[in-house]
């Protein structure tokens, strides 16, 4: 035991007639004061507070508060000494165990006052970071990230953006054509619509289905679309782009100011409309071209193209059967030049044009593929011979 | 002759491209003559010309892993290649997430180029190859039916194989993982 502590608790007790004091609840009216103490004064709340809670640390990983290290304490054991010394009343007796126990109690259970939930909130919160964390393995499973949300705000706000990144617009519903564009006056109507980063309109395989043409979209869809400010990839599968022709902008000019990427899969227009289609988005970097359609010239008709804005194209182009060279020319002429970064050419018959020298400065990065045999016509290897 | 008139139609001259840095060849199992498979190869690689290319990449789909080791006539080529301009030579396995776990792609490469370098097919390499898997993200569509596609969508009647035609609907993901073989 500390020496000092030691000579402070074994000190005769003054006794201060007629003065009421409180020793740690125990309230003692003509009892004994100990005034060469200034511990002796401390208020009950001091004792009876718990040790603040630590989220993520066991009860019994908070180190308990010792006689030696809390001085109150001493106090209290030595107020009872003082108490027995001068020989108290049992009524008295009974008061300072009752109190006692009380705090006992309490401190077990870990009742605090009032004060100390400020300190306890500012310390249950999760880092940010591992927030993130989290999330970011969650965001395959759009399931997990909406359950994730769900639990308090703070987690739905870092889980928001995530949630709504994607508007997919599907056939979903057959019979309704307003139908499939509910998703976007949902968010418009949530205000989550500048949340959204990449929109995607996917349609059949079948002609006869499909559905995202002009008819479809009413005033108040136009003017919701208005309201996705934020998007940065468009994803077209088997859009008719020759109907949205000439008033494409109508429909796509929302997109035009923060547009990067385009991904197209079998759009069907001419390569003029294409042409003129791309030109639409200044800020374009990135195009993919799956496969396009070129309808007949009674269903898609041909015209003059118009160019609305000249593309930056300095990302990644990325065509797969694709012949026409007549859309990069006119980009070409459009732009000055092409100034793309990473080529990826399969069975493209792009090497007229941007093979030739239209990104000669700015390419990095060239993929190569072996042709094949049926690739020419030329039949299998066994026939060459 | 036929070789090397389809080889003049089919071949880009790079010598414009003053700041290639990558050259990737992909498609390297398909049926072709196998001599003027690496004769193109060969052919397109001799004329680059830029001052920073340093970067050969051969791209694999997740199923040509397996007989890598055993193309005796690839690392050959590479090896010419690597006289003409020296190169840090790159395996990229196209995979996608559906259907392969990542380390077991990672451990199957890793495996064919050890065996590749046990029998000395890469010994003129003054660096390690480098691994990376580009993981296709299977978009929200399914791969259209290559049946089902007009006819007169593809020059020449080029029908690509079904695997391969499934990939080209995939987008490549960010997610890539990059690790270097030791030797």
């Amino acid at each position: 035991m500390d020496p000092q502590i030691q000579d402070t608790v074994d000190a005769p007790p003054i006794r201060v007639p007629g003065q009421a004091e409180v020793y740690h609840g125990i309230r003692v009216i003509n009892g004994l004061a100990r005034p060469e103490r200034p511990e002796a004064s401390r208020p009950l709340t001091t004792m009876t507070t718990p040790p603040t809670r630590v989220p993520g640390r066991s009860r019994e990983s908070i180190p308990p508060v010792s006689s030696m290290d809390h001085p109150s304490v001493h106090t209290n054991d030595s107020g009872l000494y003082s108490v027995r010394a001068v020989g108290m009343n049992l009524s008295n007796r009974v008061v300072i165990f009752w109190n006692r126990g009380k705090a006992k109690i309490n401190g077990l259970l870990h009742i605090a006052p009032p004060r100390a939930r400020a300190v306890h909130d500012s310390t249950c919160r999760l880092p940010h970071e591992l927030t993130e964390m989290i999330i970011a393995h969650l965001i395959g499973d759009l399931h997990a990230l909406k359950s994730f949300s769900l639990i308090c705000r703070e987690w739905y706000i870092a889980a928001v953006p995530h949630l709504h990144h994607t508007l997919t617009l599907r056939d979903t519903t057959p019979d309704k054509t307003h139908d499939k564009l509910k998703p976007v006056s949902k968010l418009h109507k949530l205000g989550l619509a500048p949340l959204t980063k990449e929109v995607r309109v996917i349609q059949p395989h079948r002609t006869a289905d499909h559905w995202f043409e002009p008819q479809a979209f009413s005033r108040r869809d136009l003017h919701h679309f208005s309201a996705f400010t934020n998007v940065q990839t468009l994803t077209l599968k088997e859009v008719d782009i020759f109907r949205f022709m000439p008033d494409v902008g109508r429909y796509f000019g929302y997109f035009s100011p923060t547009l990067r990427s385009i991904v197209l899969a079998l759009p069907c227009c001419t390569p003029r409309q294409l042409s003129s289609f791309l030109s639409l988005f200044s800020n374009l970097d990135d195009i993919y071209i799956y496969y396009p359609l070129h309808g007949s010239t009674e269903v898609v008709p041909d015209s003059e193209p118009v160019l609305f804005s000249s593309p930056k194209l300095g990302g990644r182009l990325e065509l797969f059967d694709f012949f026409w060279d007549e859309t990069f020319t006119d980009l070409a002429n459009l732009c000055g030049g092409l100034r793309f970064r990473d080529i990826d050419l399969r069975n493209a018959a792009g090497y007229g044009l941007i093979l030739q020298g239209a990104c000669a400065g700015t390419l990095e990065t060239l993929r190569f593929y072996m042709p094949t045999c049926e690739e020419f016509n030329v039949g299998s290897p066994s026939d060459s011979s | 002759m036929v070789n090397s008139i389809l080889s003049a139609l089919i071949t880009p001259c790079l010598s414009r491209f003053k700041a290639l840095r990558s050259l990737q060849i992909g498609a390297w199992a398909t049926k072709w003559y196998p001599t003027s498979r690496y004769d193109i190869a060969m052919e397109v690689f001799s004329t680059i010309s830029s001052p920073v290319f340093s970067e050969l990449v051969i791209v694999l789909e997740s199923d040509e892993i397996d007989g890598l080791h055993s193309d005796v006539e690839l690392f050959e080529t590479l090896r010419r290649m690597n006289e003409i301009r020296p190169f840090t030579l790159v395996f990229l396995v196209k995979a996608e997430e559906s259907c392969c776990r990542q380390a077991d792609v990672l451990e199957r490469l890793e495996d064919a180029i050890i065996l590749a370098t046990v029998t000395g097919l890469l010994n003129f390499l003054d660096s390690r190859p480098v691994v990376r898997i580009t993981w296709l993200s299977t978009p929200e569509w399914e791969p259209v039916p290559m049946e089902t596609l007009p006819v007169r969508h593809f020059r020449c009647g080029f029908v690509p194989a079904s695997p391969i035609s499934g990939t080209s609907y995939s987008f490549q993901d960010d997610r890539s993982s990059v690790g270097r073989v030791s030797m």
